[in-house]
């Protein structure tokens, strides 16, 4: 196999950095509000919180967090105020939530960054977070993820991952009803299966398949080609051109309920768009040429027919 | 007593039985789930065993496309999750691992999170599914003639497994390693067309797909690089027999020529490689700053080889013959280079005002060449004088070449007014650019297109407290023209969203979508509307009474002008769609943990395709010892195809399991 210039490129620096990396590697990384940072400065101690707060914090020993104060990267002594910022106020004033985040505030996104990002922010999953549609509109990690009290132990989240999207996204919801459908409701797949809830570098907070494509060849992989000959359509678009991928009424989710509905608003004679007219023989009384996929059943790209017969 | 009637009793007594249910789960005592020590670990779950008995009435072949759920012994879901302290774990400190619908049931899933804080995080999921799919109605070219076969049938099992392991030997260094696969097998029902006829074969479907991947992530206090490397390999070995009656579906001659297919076999060989490269950046060199970067660059190609021999009494029209048989050998190649970059930079120059720019460019192209000799046997003049001839080859070079290159940026501005509302803008810049280039059999041809669209886009949130939140966008899109004739072209689109909670354990929604799409070009005369409404309410006393109810009303119509094949008049394609999808579930305690559910979930559509789809449940769970409960479920699917009976089933599925948690 040929290596184009870019591959090679990108095989020698991920070659180069493996060493680079670990020699860089230190045992201790300073969480963003360790002691440098204002956590210190008239802060208290776990033990504090726990005169008030007991059960909160024996249970925190099993929480994923429970790193920052056991950790060698971080061993802070006073975790709590990690999240919740300085308490002393809080103490002083005899327990008044108003002096210390609870996060029962106004919750809104930017409230929050600022709290879990400095940690999370470099995840790879949250790469590209911002651009997400979950963070353009404001909500903030405290919406789905419950640090404190998760009856979800995966990822701290606050219902079971199907239920917690479900709940506000009532239309796809009411999608997974159709009687064509991906198997979602019988737990079979999750939404997160094919979605990036924090949003990131994939528009329509889609998980992108290894290569960057559609999110779909992560399981319909026979479909992803390349082929010799590709339905241009498809790749110029995406698979939502033809199908819809929550649930639909027609079989096959497609858009239409016909086939060749479907196929002809695209495939119909028109000046400026890439198209192509089916030939004339194409007698559309007859129901073997109303279901273009009787004849063309590589619809989806062939490596041995030009018009996608096999 | 009617339907109706009982339906209206139960209307009524409704509010009566929803006080008699508060009532009583105030009395109840509500049993916290237990979790169970097991030395360091602490742990928490729920296994369900059960056997579940299945009537079904109507078209079988139907219920099992959509539902597929059958009878006997089952592992209905098993969830499990152990924790310990950091470091008290010897191998994990903590592991959730969960499992659903094994012993039969269509979809098998099981996945594990295992993990010790600072040394690794295993991630492993596996799944298999089985697609059955047997609609009568759906591409059978004989539904025309009264004819309910299912030609297009599928009975294939996929299997996706996906594992990955992070290490963190130090704080800054992340190594990992991944391997996913997916395969599809079995058998499935297709059409071959030759000349006017077209004959049922039986597809082999074999594939397989393998994902390696590994790489490095080196975390800094204010940045972030992710190198990785994978590569992806597909191998199918399909193949097709004919498999229906050798006259096929059209017993009429065809140029005074009965078309036969007596036999019929098929192979096919592709092997396609993919290497993928990935890098990824995080940096948040300053507060109110933070740039993320990837490149991801990959090289797949596909060598392919097909080869087919069928015999019978064929005509081919390309080469004015009538012959008695055909051996068919096809070799092609395809590559597809594909570079992708994107970058989303984030930016507070003031405290209220975050300014996002977000660049993503897509560049590929697929070229393919290939070669097909096709030998025909049997050889007779199709017209005119005869001829001798027995044999005659035939080759074609035929090739194709598709080139695509996307640049879409998009810039946004928000700005927080206080009080809780926060107001955005941005514009979006979309350039596409294809070209497709056809050389079939020593013709050539090419189209190519450009389009750029400009979009404006608009919205605010108001979120004064968790009690309420508001959203509001809207985008607005113009382009000079579209890609394909059913492009997003000129554009609205809104959604609006509401939720309240006046109350800790009452919520209430609202959601609005609506996309218009117009194109006035003469020749498409495209104006389709899609419209959404959703409404939900949910209210949960703690664990003992759960109340949720949803509506969507969604309305689809699209409007597009086409040309007729045989005449190329022009003529309109009609989608109509009216959907009202209803659902459900209440939930009590009735006394010391013993609990009923219930609730529906039902689509009613009409327009083109009227159809019902309902799916009520109820379910009863009886706590029996200290850790075990008793659980019985009934649940039914109803399906209804209006003009289309013969599609209509019945489902009922009662299961009768035991519950350890």
């Amino acid at each position: 196999m040929t290596l184009s210039r870019a591959y090679r490129l990108v095989l020698v620096l991920v070659a180069g950095s493996l060493p680079a990396g670990f020699l860089a590697g230190s045992p201790r990384v300073l969480h963003p509000r360790s002691p440098a940072g204002s956590q210190q400065a008239g802060g208290v101690s776990n033990a504090d919180c726990a005169v008030c707060h007991e059960e909160t914090v024996k249970l925190f020993e099993r929480n994923p967090h429970a790193v920052l104060e056991k950790s060698p990267r971080f061993r802070l002594e006073n975790s709590c105020e990690s999240c919740h910022g300085p308490g002393r106020a809080h103490v002083d004033e005899g327990g008044d939530k108003s002096r210390i985040v609870t996060f029962r505030e106004g919750a809104a996104r930017t409230a929050y960054d600022g709290r879990c990002l400095p940690c999370h922010g470099k995840d790879r999953a949250l790469s590209g977070y911002e651009a997400g549609r979950h963070a353009r509109q404001g909500l903030a990690c405290v919406e789905c993820h419950n640090i404190h009290n998760s009856t979800v132990a995966t990822r701290l989240l606050k219902q079971a991952s199907n239920d917690l999207c479900f709940g506000c996204h009532l239309r796809e919801k009411s999608d997974f009803a159709r009687p064509y459908r991906h198997r979602v409701p019988e737990n079979a797949m999750r939404c997160t299966d094919c979605h990036q809830p924090h949003g990131g570098l994939d528009h329509g907070a889609r998980r992108a398949s290894i290569g960057s494509e559609e999110s779909c060849f992560r399981c319909h992989r026979e479909k992803q080609g390349p082929f010799v000959f590709e339905h241009a359509g498809l790749v110029i678009r995406d698979c939502g051109a033809c199908h819809q991928p929550h649930g639909s009424n027609n079989p096959k989710m497609l858009l239409r309920s016909t086939v060749r509905q479907l196929c002809l608003e695209c495939h119909s004679a028109s000046r400026n768009v890439l198209t192509s007219q089916p030939p004339s023989f194409h007698d559309l009384r007859s129901p073997r040429y109303q279901n273009c996929t009787t004849c063309h059943t590589a619809i989806h790209g062939s490596n041995s027919s030009p018009r996608f017969i096999r | 007593m009617s339907m109706k009637a009982i339906g209206k009793k139960v209307v009524r007594a409704w509010p009566l039985f929803l006080l008699f249910s508060a009532a009583v789960a105030h009395a109840g005592q509500a049993q916290p789930a237990e979790g169970f020590q097991w030395g360091a670990y602490q742990g928490r779950g729920e296994i369900e065993i059960g056997y579940r008995w299945v009537t079904t009435a109507g078209n079988r072949d139907m219920y099992r496309s959509m539902v597929n759920l059958g009878e006997g012994p089952r592992l209905l879901r098993s969830d499990i999750s152990l924790r310990a302290g950091y470091g008290a774990g010897v191998l994990f400190d903590r592991l959730d691992f969960s499992m659903y619908g094994w012993g039969g049931d269509p979809h098998n899933t099981m996945r594990l999170n295992l993990g010790r804080s600072d040394a690794y995080e295993l991630r492993a999921t596996y799944r298999h599914l089985n697609y059955f799919n047997f609609i009568p109605s759906y591409a059978n070219p004989l539904l025309g003639a009264g004819i309910l076969l299912g030609q297009h049938s599928l009975d294939v099992s996929y299997r996706t497994t996906d594992v990955e392991l992070r290490l963190f030997p130090t704080g800054r260094v992340r190594p990992f390693v991944g391997y996913s696969r997916s395969s599809g097998s079995g058998p499935g029902f297709d059409t071959i067309g030759v000349t006017a006829n077209e004959f049922l074969l039986r597809r082999d479907w074999r594939y397989s797909s393998d994902e390696y991947r590994g790489g490095i992530e080196l975390d800094m206090p204010r940045w972030n690089l992710t190198l990785e490397q994978g590569y992806r390999r597909l191998r199918n070995d399909s193949g097709a027999a004919a498999a229906g009656p050798p006259a096929g579906n059209n017993p009429l001659p065809f140029i005074g020529q009965k078309i036969v297919l007596e036999a019929l076999g098929r192979s096919y060989r592709e092997r396609t490689g993919a290497p993928v490269s990935k890098i990824l950046a995080l940096i948040r060199p300053v507060g109110g700053l933070s740039v993320a970067g990837r490149y991801i660059y990959s090289m797949a190609d596909v060598d392919s080889a097909m080869t087919e021999f069928s015999s019978g009494n064929f005509v081919s029209l390309d080469e004015r013959i009538i012959y008695a048989a055909a051996g068919d050998a096809f070799t092609g190649r395809a590559t597809k280079p594909m570079h992708r970059g994107n970058l989303v930079a984030e930016f507070s120059p003031i405290r209220r005002l975050t300014v996002l720019n977000d660049l993503d460019t897509r560049r590929f192209h697929v070229s393919g060449d290939a070669v097909l000799a096709t030998t025909f046997l049997g050889v007779r003049p199709l017209a005119g004088p005869g001829g001798t001839e027995a044999q005659r080859k035939v080759t074609g070079t035929p090739s194709g070449r598709l080139d695509f290159k996307q640049v879409r940026n998009q810039t946004e501005a928000d700005y927080d007014l206080g009080s809780g509302i926060v107001a955005r803008a941005g514009y979006r810049y979309t350039v596409t650019e294809a070209e497709v280039i056809d050389r079939d059999d020593g013709g050539t041809g090419g189209r190519s297109g450009r389009s750029k669209k400009d979009t404006a886009l608009v919205g605010m949130y108001y979120r004064p407290g968790h009690w309420m939140y508001l959203s509001f966008a809207y985008e607005r899109n113009w382009s000079d023209r579209p890609l394909t004739r059913t492009d997003l072209h000129d554009y609205g689109q809104t959604d609006l969203d509401l939720r309240l909670g006046p109350w800790k354990n009452l919520s209430l929604q609202g959601r609005v979508s609506i996309l218009s799409n117009r194109n006035p070009a003469p020749d498409t005369l495209l104006d389709s509307q899609y419209r959404s409404y959703a409404l939900g309410l949910d209210y949960a006393w703690g664990e003992r009474l759960h109340l949720s109810l949803d509506y969507v009303r969604t309305r689809i119509s699209s409007d597009v002008g086409i040309r007729i094949p045989q005449t190329l008049a022009p003529d309109f394609s009609f989608y109509r769609e009216r959907t009202d999808g209803i659902g459900g579930s209440f939930g009590v305690d009735l006394y010391r943990g013993m609990r009923v559910d219930f609730g529906y979930r039902g689509i009613l559509s009409t327009g083109l395709l009227p159809l019902n789809h309902h799916q009520p449940y109820a379910e009863i769970l009886i706590p029996a010892r200290r850790h075990f409960a008793w659980k019985a479920s009934w649940q039914y699917y109803g399906y209804n195809e209006k003009g289309a009976g013969f599609q209509d089933y019945r489902g009922h599925l009662v299961t009768v399991s035991v519950l350890y948690r």
